[in-house]
């Protein structure tokens, strides 16, 4: 059964980042590992304050990666904010058949442009919006339909 | 994603506060993708 099972600062616990790193793949090489398990460890805590709202995405016993959004601005603009997105290494560019034939990644991105569009009719919200890691995400994220700022390396989809 | 590697610490980066009135035009002449949203808004998730 798939789900994204919400994690606030209401329901994280302190061991959140361990139960989620060790729920996950990381990557095989040792220095973007060491980056993930950062950022995951980080990622975590900043969830247990309440600035951060952490979406875990399972399908029975695996997990297949998350999502961690928060509300921000760019300029004036009142945007949502992918604080960080991961895949588990073992999913990563697989098109999963209970992911309507999608990957994780633009699943994930997908329920963030839901949630964006949900807060907008109640608080009017005006970008979803996120900062690549490097250049090769810049080019992935840009197919899925996000726009450049140009002479920033932001990008965002208008809603 | 907002968090970086600065002097072997993760920070958080924020979105730029001040944007130049090309960056704010482009912003707001950009078109609602209606069609990634309709894709993304018509699947009913399972939040628990």
């Amino acid at each position: 059964m798939l789900e994204l099972k919400k994690y606030t600062s209401r329901n994280a616990s302190y061991r959140l980042g361990v139960d989620v790193l060790s729920s996950v793949e990381l990557s095989s090489d040792l220095e973007q590992s060491q980056r993930e398990e950062n950022f995951i460890e980080d990622i975590c805590k900043r969830v247990q304050k309440p600035s951060t709202v952490l979406y875990l995405l399972k399908s029975d016993n695996d997990t297949l990666g998350f999502i961690a959004l928060s509300v921000s601005s760019i300029g004036d603009f009142p945007s949502l904010q992918i604080d960080y997105l991961f895949v588990n290494h073992v999913f990563r560019g697989r098109h999963l058949e209970v992911l309507d034939n999608l990957k994780i990644s633009a699943y994930l991105v997908d329920f963030a442009i839901e949630v964006a569009q949900e807060i907008q009719e109640l608080a009017g919200l005006r970008y979803l919006v996120l900062l690549p890691d490097n250049d090769k995400l810049q080019n992935v994220y840009q197919n899925m339909g996000f726009v450049n700022l140009p002479k920033q390396d932001w990008l965002y989809i208008k809603l | 994603m907002a968090l970086a590697i600065k002097d072997n610490n993760v920070v958080y980066v924020a979105p730029p506060k001040k944007l130049t009135a090309k960056e704010k035009k482009m912003l707001e002449d950009t078109p609602v993708n209606h069609k990634l949203i309709k894709r993304a808004t018509s699947r009913k998730y399972n939040v628990v």
